[in-house]
């Protein structure tokens, strides 16, 4: 939170210095334990990501704006790490180690009121910023101090909108002549684009099936080209071999609603729909969280579409239901889970759109 | 009777300021530093509105939007998450997950107090 005339809240400074020697400390056991090789890596770097993460929250709430920009590459280059853009290499230890110090560094500089060199860090910066394109220069390899500029989001041009697209490859695409490869080009074409990957469904490698697409990406797109550009590129794939979700970032269909905060669907009506619900017994009816809004939806309707009113018979019904559904499915996954894709096909392929299907619900 | 609000954030700055303002503004705070005290703290308990940090440890804070959800009597009950700007993955995962809204941090305590009485009012 930044400071405001009405609420004074330079006295939690005290309280953010005590917190910020403790995640410092703790951090840099953690990287210890890394470097050491740790039993459980992606425990210890989400645990570093998040001691880093508060550092810098606390850090934008007084407007340290030096500390915040440092913790952004340093957070940033660990989310790298964590989704396997960038491997966690000694060199890469030796890096995170020094960016931990230079944290501290403009963490006292901010609890003392001092003011650090404008190149203070820079150097151990540009390392951080070769992990996050995944390009770690080796030990002995000068830095790149100019690779930092790209790290903080561009702002949008006027003209232009920012685009949240993910595509979820159905796992036969593949077989359909499609390659994902093609289209993430096209798309960054189009304008100036991040990608997030997400491979929590690649198999080990003994039962990886080449043929089979097992990853799905985010991508956030700023352009200056409208929707129908973007769904163009995946015209032929939308629907039966993928499922792609087109947002526009800040649009209707978050219903932002002020600068720094929104919301994701319109709210119900009435004051009593966020009140505490009355007893279950008799048919008693409480307010059902409005759906998602899915792409396409936006600005479809009010209140009146957006929100119903349930009654909690039906709801613990349905999210019993659910429950055996996902039983059932843990199951059927485990009976089938010594039949390759070889031998069957069409069996694996349905067990895995389940899965996927399962999980979404 | 004042409405209550559940602050969830593994930072204690964070906590104290997000309750300072809101008590500040007359409402009820109850805090957790996680999604398993959270949801410990739920039980039982009557709250007016739900706000969460998302990086937590023990349990993040879509993980606790989706076990809130999944409990009928917290069904309506309006749940903010925390985020970044950059974070608009975190955003979809809120959404797909149930949230109501979002809040970027750093943010002031006029904007924090702007929401919710939105969704709390």
């Amino acid at each position: 939170m930044a400071e405001d005339q009405s609420y004074d809240l330079s006295r939690f400074k005290a309280t953010y210095f005590e917190e910020c020697a403790e995640l410092l400390a703790s951090a840099e056991e953690t990287i210890a334990r890394l470097q050491e090789g740790a039993d459980s890596p992606e425990d210890d770097l989400n645990a570093l990501f998040r001691c880093v993460h508060s550092i810098k929250g606390g850090g934008g709430a007084f407007a340290f704006e030096d500390l915040v920009h440092f913790a952004h590459v340093f957070e940033t280059s660990m989310d790298a790490l964590r989704s396997g853009r960038a491997q966690l290499t000694p060199h890469v230890g030796d890096i995170l180690v020094r960016g931990n110090d230079v944290l501290g560094d403009f963490v006292r500089a901010a609890q003392e009121g001092a003011t650090l060199p404008a190149d203070h860090g820079a150097e151990v910066k540009a390392l951080l910023a070769g992990i996050i394109s995944g390009e770690a220069p080796p030990a002995h390899a000068a830095p790149a101090p100019t690779a930092v500029a790209a790290i903080p989001p561009a702002a949008a041009e006027p003209g232009t909108a920012t685009w949240s697209i993910r595509l979820t490859p159905a796992p036969g695409l593949l077989r359909t002549g499609n390659d994902p490869l093609l289209m993430i080009r096209e798309l960054a074409s189009l304008g100036e684009m991040k990608v997030a990957v997400d491979h929590s469904r690649l198999p080990a490698l003994a039962e990886m099936d080449a043929q089979t697409a097992y990853l799905s990406w985010t991508f956030t797109l700023v352009t200056d080209r409208g929707r129908g550009a973007i769904e163009e590129v995946f015209e032929f794939v939308a629907g039966d071999s993928a499922d792609v979700v087109i947002d526009q970032i800040g649009a209707a269909v978050d219903t932002a609603e002020g600068d720094g905060w929104g919301l994701f669907a319109p709210l119900p009506p009435a004051p009593e729909t966020v009140a505490a619900p009355p007893p279950a017994a008799g048919g008693a009816t409480a307010p059902a969280h409005a759906a998602p809004a899915k792409a396409g939806d936006a600005g479809a309707g009010g209140i009146h579409t957006s929100s119903i009113r349930v009654d909690l018979d039906r709801v613990d019904r349905l999210v019993n239901m659910v429950g055996e559904l996902v039983i059932t499915q843990a199951m059927l996954g485990q009976q089938a889970s010594g039949f390759s894709i070889e031998s069957h096909p069409e069996l694996v392929q349905g067990l895995q759109e389940l899965s996927h299907h399962t999980r979404e619900l | 009777m004042a409405k209550c609000i559940l602050a969830v954030d593994d930072s204690k700055t964070m906590r104290d300021m997000v309750s300072f303002t809101l008590r500040g503004a007359g409402y009820t705070v109850i805090e957790a530093d996680n999604g398993v005290t959270a949801l410990k703290a739920l039980v039982g308990q009557k709250v007016d509105a739900i706000i969460t940090d998302v990086n937590m440890p023990e349990m993040d804070g879509i993980t606790l939007v989706r076990k809130i959800r999944a409990q009928a009597q917290f069904a309506g009950t309006p749940i903010l998450i925390l985020t970044t700007e950059s974070d608009q993955s975190k955003k979809d995962e809120g959404r797909g997950a149930g949230a109501t809204g979002w809040i970027v941090k750093p943010f002031s305590p006029e904007k924090l107090l702007q929401i919710v009485a939105k969704v709390c009012p």
